[in-house]
């Protein structure tokens, strides 16, 4: 009877397992399209984090809640790979970009209502893989995972304000980002 | 903002994997977690226990004791209950079963749904030491009303559990309302066979009265496709490898039988599957049904007291294919055609000959016809409306075989009253 009871939960592990696949294998799919422009590795990323998982439950652990777990191992699969790329570091990207934690004051400058109101959702969808990795990381969180501040700021391991305050610059950026693509077809137009 | 957010969401969504490329990454995975199992049994920490020589000759008559004791104890306390497991009441062992054995497995019962199952077990276990003492003879009516109280008991029980159920997850009753009809359907079809039918007392009496309730309530509350689907692949797992760990006992026969439901159940699955993707509630249904055939066959091949009171047959009923039904209705060709022709070459034609002659080639044509739509329907891949085809073809001929019956029989009678009034 013991085995199997064992066996029942050995079975229903497995089954919460793949159960998450088919649930969340779509989001991370998109998660890492949007973050690496790669639809290719995109895929051998999410495989990993579905294979490293495994191996977590394999290792006798039991795993709570799915999807942060599968974010959180996708977002350090996706740093690495960043790492692998560039041979910077992230915190060197990081002052090359000029983004310090910033501060409250920042984010009252313009509210985020305004910034995304004027922004065309399929044209930012484009320009978010041209943003720097910092900022992309926290929008498409945000705005493509649909994830709240709180989860991503455990995610991404910084505080609530930090993850508001990129998202805010981010936004601030893409909107950058679109009017220059506005402008430029404009004046294309007019030659 | 939240325009923005869902736009923006609605145009990231298009960015998917491709059923293919989900396909094979599910593939990959499923692989990968095929060469890398689960551990099959938690590691138990034994501590190592380091007894110096000298402790050992020191301790050595003791420990020696101790074993003897523990053999002793071991003896009473897996030998005596494993005796039990096969006495039926009236036995000196049986209240070990039922108040030692039973009453243990049931402190392992984890979830609501194993409860129902438990209860449903000892509910058929019940049963089936009723049918060994009938057969010694040695089933008194004192007996039999005693065990048919415990039955209820049981009976009552697993309804209770499913109540409960309901309650708190809806479409685990559903689903634990169709295995524990199952079990009713097949407990009943053996007393039908036993001719106990119309009995309302003893055990059969409270089997039909708690299948009556079971069927007053059936569809009342209907599980989603997917958790269905899942205990429906779960089950049919469960089959397969009853079947296969079957196949060194059981005859060719019984394997042959056993492995033709096995298929008709996966045509039943796949049919749902299709059903489903076309959106048709009826997928639920097709489903419902694949899990009580599974469930009875399972029953049949694991219980020994099932397989020896009734046919499989009688329990799950072979469901003919599309092409073995106009393989049947094709027979029917040959048979009428050469009547037709007998009638048709005689010399000596009547006019009622020109009549038989008229009717079946009439038939026939019909018939082909139908039988060749049919066929036209499944090249082209559409088994439902083949199917359809098929069962007005079988409407068809039954009717028409009634109507020549009933015409000939009308022609004897008229024949014979002719007879009488000439006489």
């Amino acid at each position: 009877m013991a085995e199997v009871t064992k066996q029942g939960e050995e079975g229903s592990q497995e089954e919460r397992f793949l159960k998450a696949f088919d649930e969340y294998s779509d989001a991370l799919f998109r998660h890492a399209v949007y973050r690496l422009s790669d639809r290719e590795r995109a895929i051998e990323l999410v495989h990993d984090t579905f294979t490293k998982v495994w191996s977590y439950i394999r290792a006798g652990h039991e795993v709570e809640g799915y999807k942060p777990f599968l974010y959180k191992i996708l977002n350090n699969l996706v740093i690495d790979e960043y790492r692998k790329r560039k041979s910077v570091s992230l915190d060197a990207l990081l002052e090359e970009e000029g983004a310090n934690d910033g501060t409250f004051e920042e984010l009252s400058e313009g509210s985020l209502e305004e910034l995304t109101f004027t922004l065309d959702a399929k044209k930012a969808a484009e320009l978010i893989k041209e943003i720097p990795e910092v900022y992309r990381e926290v929008i498409v969180l945000r705005f493509i995972d649909g994830l709240g501040p709180r989860e991503i700021s455990e995610l991404v391991e910084e505080s609530e304000n930090v993850v508001s305050v990129r998202i805010h610059r981010g936004m601030k950026l893409l909107r950058g980002r679109l009017k220059e693509a506005e402008d430029s077809a404009e004046l294309k137009r007019l030659s | 903002m939240k325009s923005f957010n869902t736009e923006l969401e609605k145009y990231a969504k298009k960015t998917r994997l491709k059923a293919s490329e989900r396909h094979e990454l599910r593939g990959r995975i499923l692989s990968y977690m095929e060469y890398h199992p689960l551990p099959k049994s938690a590691q138990t920490i034994t501590e190592a226990v380091a007894v110096s020589h000298r402790q050992f000759a020191l301790w050595k008559t003791f420990y020696m004791r101790i074993a003897a004791g523990a053999f002793a104890i071991v003896l009473v306390v897996v030998g005596v209950p494993l005796a039990a497991e096969n006495t039926v009441p009236g036995d000196i062992l049986y209240p070990v079963k039922t108040k030692l054995n039973e009453e243990i497995r049931a402190q392992f019962v984890n979830s609501p749904y194993e409860k129902i199952a438990f209860e449903t077990e000892l509910m058929e276990r019940r049963i089936s030491e009723a049918r060994l003492l009938e057969k010694e003879g040695k089933l008194s009516d004192e007996v039999e009303a005693q065990i048919a109280e415990t039955v209820r008991g049981h009976a009552t029980a697993a309804w209770e559990g499913i109540a409960e159920l309901n309650a708190t997850d809806a479409e685990e009753g559903a689903i634990a309302k169709i295995t524990f009809g199952s079990a009713l359907d097949v407990q009943s079809a053996i007393f039908k066979d036993d001719g106990d039918d119309d009995v309302t007392t003893g055990i059969a009496g409270a089997v039909k009265a708690a299948k009556a309730s079971v069927d007053a309530d059936r569809g009342t509350t209907t599980p989603s496709y997917e958790r269905l689907s899942a205990r429906v692949e779960f089950e049919t797992t469960r089959a397969h490898e009853l079947a296969s760990s079957i196949e060194s006992s059981a005859t060719d026969e019984e394997q042959a039988s056993i492995a033709r439901r096995l298929l008709d159940i996966e045509r039943k699955v796949k049919a749902a599957q299709v059903a489903h993707a076309e959106g048709d509630s009826e997928s639920i249904g097709f489903l419902s049904v694949a899990l009580a055939d599974i469930q009875k066959l399972i029953s049949f091949m694991t219980d020994i007291d099932v397989r020896n009171n009734v046919e499989l047959e009688t329990l799950v009923p072979v469901v003919l294919t599309p092409e073995e039904r106009i393989a049947k209705l094709e027979a029917l060709l040959p048979e009428v055609s050469v009547d037709v022709v007998e009638v048709a070459t005689s010399t000596e034609m009547t006019l009622e000959d020109e009549a038989v002659e008229e009717v079946g080639s009439k038939f026939l044509n019909t018939l082909s016809d139908y039988i060749a739509r049919a066929k036209q329907w499944l090249e082209e891949g559409k088994i439902k409306e083949a199917e359809a085809v098929i069962t007005e073809a079988e409407t068809f001929v039954v009717d028409d075989t009634v109507e020549r019956e009933s015409s000939a029989e009308l022609e004897s009678q008229l024949d014979s009253e002719k007879e009488e009034v000439a006489e």
